[in-house]
């Protein structure tokens, strides 16, 4: 007599995620039809490099660099990527602050301000500057600064500030000064997609 | 048990995929957490009457990656070059839990986030989670 509810409820627990993924997928689809027809969007190079067997951020070891952060100012980009990198050319991105610092996003720190140096430590490295006012970009420092602690997580949307990666903190900062560095309006934001940008150029690139 | 075991794995691969898709929707992927939670304590009662011991295996065997991961990061332990991946992987595990464990604040201790402990400590308090609940005696 009790066996009705009791498989009713077991068969609740098993269809109720994958009935969510159901239409969480549609609502995502439909708010972003232009991105899943774009062929350069992210998740299709994300795609694209898993085919290939490439995962993650590439092969990691201290190339050891001599690229020169002379002349750096607040608000500049920095890109490090190593081979085999699933996103891209550049694997990680971060903002310098100034004094030899840079705010960035990484799994085990969260949104952290570190030194500049392990930058040398990446096989391929570009500076980027954001052509802007350096009031904005002054802003746009502080507004990064403001989400130190904040979580990381690797598949960050840009939606949302509580959950971020190196790539979305810059975006976001400049977005919120009025400067928007991803043109292509994707669902997420990678390394690669601010060297596309117009609003920046290159203060110098080194790959070894 | 192995049924058990199985029921969860599904539950929680699916529930990774809800995971992942609702936190472009702020606040959905709090409450796909809060439904995790729920629905994993229903499984949990559905344990009820099997021995302690296979409640444990039965934890051990759901938790087993994360279990993995948890002890190279507490170890510090490079077994096959994993180590540096331990914590993303523990991200990705928890992923159905990933909106609860956002709102952990931005406190440090030991130049860590206090989410960062909560990651490699999550696979033991979920395995005490499963077994305290499917322990608990029904009235």
């Amino acid at each position: 007599m009790n066996t009705k509810p009791k498989r009713g409820r077991n068969k609740f627990g098993l269809l109720l995620f994958p009935l969510l993924v159901l239409l969480f997928s549609a609502l995502l689809v439909s708010s972003n039809r232009p991105v899943f027809e774009n062929q350069e969007a992210v998740m299709y190079a994300y795609i694209d490099s898993a085919a290939r067997g490439n995962f993650g951020y590439g092969n990691t070891m201290k190339y050891a660099n001599d690229i020169s952060f002379a002349g750096l100012e607040a608000g500049d980009i920095i890109l490090g990527g190593y081979p085999d990198c699933a996103y891209g050319r550049f694997s990680h991105v971060a903002m310098y602050s100034g004094n030899g610092q840079v705010i960035e996003a990484f799994a085990d720190y969260g949104v952290h301000i570190r030194p500049i140096d392990h930058f040398r430590d990446y096989k391929e490295v570009c500076l980027l500057r954001v052509e802007a006012d350096p009031e904005v970009k002054k802003q746009a420092v502080e507004y990064a600064r403001s989400f130190q602690g904040k979580m990381f997580f690797a598949l960050a949307f840009k939606p949302g500030d509580r959950i971020w990666n190196c790539s979305k903190v810059i975006w976001k900062a400049y977005n919120e000064q009025g400067i928007e560095l991803d043109e292509s309006e994707d669902l997420w934001i990678s390394p690669d997609t601010f060297c596309d940008s117009s609003h920046v150029s290159i203060i110098r690139e080194k790959g070894i | 048990m192995l049924v058990n075991a199985v029921r969860l794995y599904f539950i929680h691969l699916s529930a990774f995929a809800a995971g992942i898709l609702s936190s472009y929707f702020p606040g959905l992927d709090i409450m796909v957490a809060i439904i995790y939670l729920v629905v994993i304590a229903l499984e949990a009662r559905r344990a009820y009457e099997l021995p302690l011991i296979q409640k444990i295996v039965t934890a051990s065997i759901w938790q087993a990656p994360s279990l993995f991961f948890a002890v190279l990061c507490i170890s510090s332990f490079n077994f096959l070059g994993l180590y540096e991946y331990a914590i993303f992987m523990l991200q990705f595990w928890f992923t159905p839990l990933l909106g609860l464990l956002s709102l952990a604040g931005i406190n440090y201790y030991f130049d860590k986030p206090l989410y960062y402990y909560l990651l490699v400590y999550l696979p033991f308090i979920s395995c005490i989670y499963y077994i305290g609940i499917a322990s608990i005696n029904r009235r």
